[in-house]
């Protein structure tokens, strides 16, 4: 056997950790790396991988993002943000639909068709909201590795295989207010299907449904021989589970206004309340029959209780799901397959967990679906793998990905010039030859557009831009030339000269919809002070997941409690349970852990009630929550 | 700037089955994909994503028997202009009008029926056209690829152009 000398460590490989595989999800984020060739979803010290997409910024103190974000919905629900995904790199005539069931307001930004979230004192940008929810990745994963923030500023980010192109720009934007390069975005249909067909050989067409919380993507990709090769994509960036929970809520709150006359979904507040409410009900319904949707508000004499079966439940969604499937004709139709040509199909998303979903698609497909890895992080797994082909630790595969929606420029007539065309394989490129309407005319002003209608105004404006110093010359002789390319990650770069006289644009495409990289920078070195420490946040959610167990137990246990314990004993134990379930709120560690311990010391008596029934050696030295959890 | 067949490393030939297509798209783009150059130069990865590119739209071109054909014919110095060309006979050109003001008239009208008809018929039009080409590429390049049978390639390939531009010209209405 032949010694090889061993090799320095490359310095590069030395000062940077791994690629971050990041799934920035409407409801929820994770965070993937690949170690020793295998992906791995990271976890928090709790053990849960998911973040919750939501960040709240505190009238006065830092923002907090995650699990501490979300426990402070309910009560300040102005200024807790959480679906960021669904705004960014929107206008508000995209969200008007949304507008309505928000608790916190949105605004049009003064220069631009931007929507901005108007927490009273401020406006902020999406953008900023989801940075957020990336920098909170990006702290966990340096947590867990054990390696310093510095070393991991690299990111593969999922995005849904839908987003269009100022979607796709803000969410790079994002990332890098969190301190991230964005290496390659990937569609989270095409990501998921790394996760699963990583060591599959031969080939097979897969179709992926993934159904998240805030968006629909169906993507049809052909596997050959490690390539993974994306044939066509459909979706919907409106539609998703949280659309079930607002199916739930409206019609809950319709029946609310009938019996008490209170339009509950006015307040703010109310709402945030009733839409927890509703996803605990879809959530419910996933497994049981039926469940009940309890709203109770006193002060406006509102005692609502409505038991919901999953026929009902069924009715109200059927609507939404039957728009998943039609996205799913067209991208077979696109792809000009038939549902028998699909070897397999692959269920991606929280939302697929709900069965009539799960039928539905199975139906359609007219085959049982893949569901056997966890819905919720198959697409952070993926992004890990695409993070190990980038870094070169994984050779054997490749994906290709393709662009959702055709990109063209506005003729004068009011049409739209296509230049490259929907599901074309990217990178692409394509050019178009243009000319001057008017005598004399110096300067050409182009608008660029996204979208598969046949006028310009029915297609999404992704900006504009001039061709300047175009010698006078008669009309229709100079020859302006534009030239697309749409790169890997599905972000379009435009150049544009006239032939004759070689003048050429110096053309930046000022976003309409978000940021420019110059006002990143900005907002970067002035404006984006640091959020809450992680560790304290941490703590609380730690707290909280701690102090919901023992409540929990303690609710399970309460007949047996009002049974066998003593008078002031129930009394101090239905008091401390009762500030723990007023607890919620609460985002002091010092505070909380004051609650967590008398619920704890007032629940002794009943533990010691429950260990009659037991062998008492057994249960010594046992927490009360393992005890009653029994 | 290489032809679409050198850039996908494929002989200069018609008869191209779509594995072969593929296979030679799935060869480059393992090559010059920019994911393989991920970590490299700002240079670099811009090269990578213009090869890339340019491959897909090489592949998309040649995976049209048409485009392939006229890619063909561009590389024998018959590249085609646009708008109509000589060769075209006045009978074909006065065929192909009629059939777009048949086509505008069922659109003004909202005769989808008729329309539909119209469609069709030039569809077949448009694939029987194919067929043809197909065939005479093919006995062109088995006599051993003879200058003086260009010209009469180039027409065939000029008349199914200018049908599928008829085709694509009849769009539906503008919906609101």
């Amino acid at each position: 056997m032949i010694e090889l000398p061993i090799l320095g460590q490359d310095s590069a490989e030395s000062t940077e950790g791994p690629i971050l595989g990041i799934d920035l999800g409407t409801t929820h984020s994770l965070v993937a790396v690949l170690q020793h060739g295998a992906p791995r979803v990271l976890t928090g010290t709790d053990g849960d991988p998911l973040i919750p997409s939501v960040v709240s910024y505190p009238q006065d103190g830092s923002p907090v993002i995650g699990k501490a974000a979300l426990a402070r919905a309910g009560f300040d629900p102005q200024r807790t943000i959480y679906s960021c995904k669904r705004l960014i790199g929107r206008g508000m005539d995209d969200l008007r639909d949304e507008v309505a069931t928000l608790p916190y307001a949105l605004v049009e930004a003064d220069d631009r068709e931007m929507a901005l979230i108007d927490l009273g004192d401020r406006r902020i940008t999406p953008q900023e909201v989801c940075g957020r929810v990336l920098a909170a990745c990006r702290e966990l994963a340096a947590e867990e590795l054990k390696l310093p923030m510095e070393q991991l500023t690299r990111a593969v980010i999922t995005v849904p295989a839908y987003f269009d192109d100022a979607q796709r720009q803000a969410t790079r934007r994002a990332a890098k207010l969190a301190g991230l390069d964005v290496l390659r975005m990937v569609g989270e249909p095409t990501a998921a299907a790394l996760a699963y067909g990583l060591d599959k050989s031969g080939s097979s067409r897969v179709a992926v449904y993934d159904l998240g919380g805030g968006t629909f993507d169906l993507s049809i990709l052909e596997l050959q021989d490690g390539v993974f090769r994306v044939l066509s994509t459909s979706g919907d960036t409106h539609l998703g589970g949280d659309d079930f929970d607002r199916a739930i809520m409206v019609s809950c709150a319709a029946e609310i206004q009938q019996q008490s006359g209170v339009d509950v979904l006015a307040d703010a507040g109310a709402r945030a309340a009733l839409r927890l409410i509703s996803e605990r009900v879809k959530k419910a319904l996933s497994n049981a029959e039926e469940t009940d949707f309890v709203y109770h508000d006193p002060d406006r004499g509102i005692a609502y209780r409505r038991t919901i079966d999953w026929r009902t439940f069924q009715g109200w969604i059927a609507p939404l799901v039957q728009r998943t499937l039609d996205s799913c004709s067209m991208a077979l139709k696109d792809a000009e397959l038939t549902p028998e040509d699909i070897h397999e199909v692959v269920l991606v998303g929280g939302s697929t967990r709900v069965p009539l979903v799960k039928a539905a698609v199975s139906q359609f497909f007219g085959r049982n679906c893949h569901d056997s890895l966890d819905p919720d992080t198959v697409v952070a797994l993926g992004a890990a793998i695409q993070a190990g082909v980038l870094g070169g630790q994984v050779q054997n595969a490749l994906l290709l990905d393709v662009t959702p929606l055709s990109l063209g420029i506005a003729t004068a007539e009011g049409t739209v010039s296509k230049l490259i065309l929907r599901n074309a394989t990217i990178p692409a490129m394509a050019k178009e030859g243009f000319t001057t309407f008017v005598d004399g005319q110096t300067a050409v002003k182009f608008t660029i557009l996204q979208g598969e209608r046949e006028l310009a105004k029915d297609c999404r404006e992704l900006g504009e831009f001039v061709l300047r110093g175009i010698p006078p010359m008669p009309a229709g002789l100079p020859q302006v030339g534009v030239r697309f390319h749409l790169d890997a990650d599905g972000v379009l770069h435009v150049r544009a000269k006239e032939e004759r006289s070689g003048a050429s644009a110096a053309i930046t495409v000022k976003p309409k919809h978000g940021l420019t990289d110059e006002e990143v920078e900005t907002m970067l070195s002035d404006a984006w002070e640091h959020a809450e420490s992680d560790l304290v946040t941490r703590q609380v959610a730690d707290l909280h997941g701690q102090l919901s167990n023992v409540r929990r137990a303690v609710e399970k246990h309460l007949e047996v409690a009002r049974k066998n314990l003593a008078p002031q004993e129930l009394e101090r134990l239905e008091e401390a349970f009762e500030d723990a379930s007023d607890a919620t709120n609460i985002t002091e560690p010092g505070p909380l852990k004051g609650i967590l311990d008398e619920l704890e010391s007032a629940a002794h008596p009943l533990a010691e009630a429950l260990m009659n029934h037991v062998a008492t050696d057994a249960v010594r030295d046992r927490s009360v929550t393992e005890l009653i959890d029994e | 700037m290489l032809d679409p067949f050198s850039l996908l490393e494929l002989p200069h030939t018609f008869d191209l089955e779509a594995c072969v297509l593929r296979g030679a798209l799935l060869k480059g783009s393992m090559q010059w994909h920019p994911d393989r150059f991920a970590l490299a130069n700002e240079i670099e990865r811009a090269e990578a994503e213009d090869r890339m590119a340019a491959l897909n739209q090489a592949h998309e071109k040649l995976s049209d028997p048409l485009q392939r054909a006229e890619a063909l014919l561009t590389l024998h110095g018959q590249a085609l202009g646009n708008g109509t060309d000589q060769t075209s006979s006045p009978m074909f050109l006065m065929e192909m009008m009629e059939i777009k003001e048949g086509a505008d008239a069922a659109l003004a009208s909202g005769n989808d029926e008729r329309l539909a008809k119209i469609t069709a018929s030039l569809k077949d039009n448009e694939q029987q056209r194919i067929h043809a080409i197909s065939l005479a590429f093919r006995d062109w390049e088995t006599a051993g690829r003879p200058d003086d049978q260009l010209d009469s390639l180039r027409g065939l390939v000029t008349e199914a152009v200018y049908v599928r531009r008829t085709l694509d010209g009849i769009r539906p209405a503008p919906t609101h």
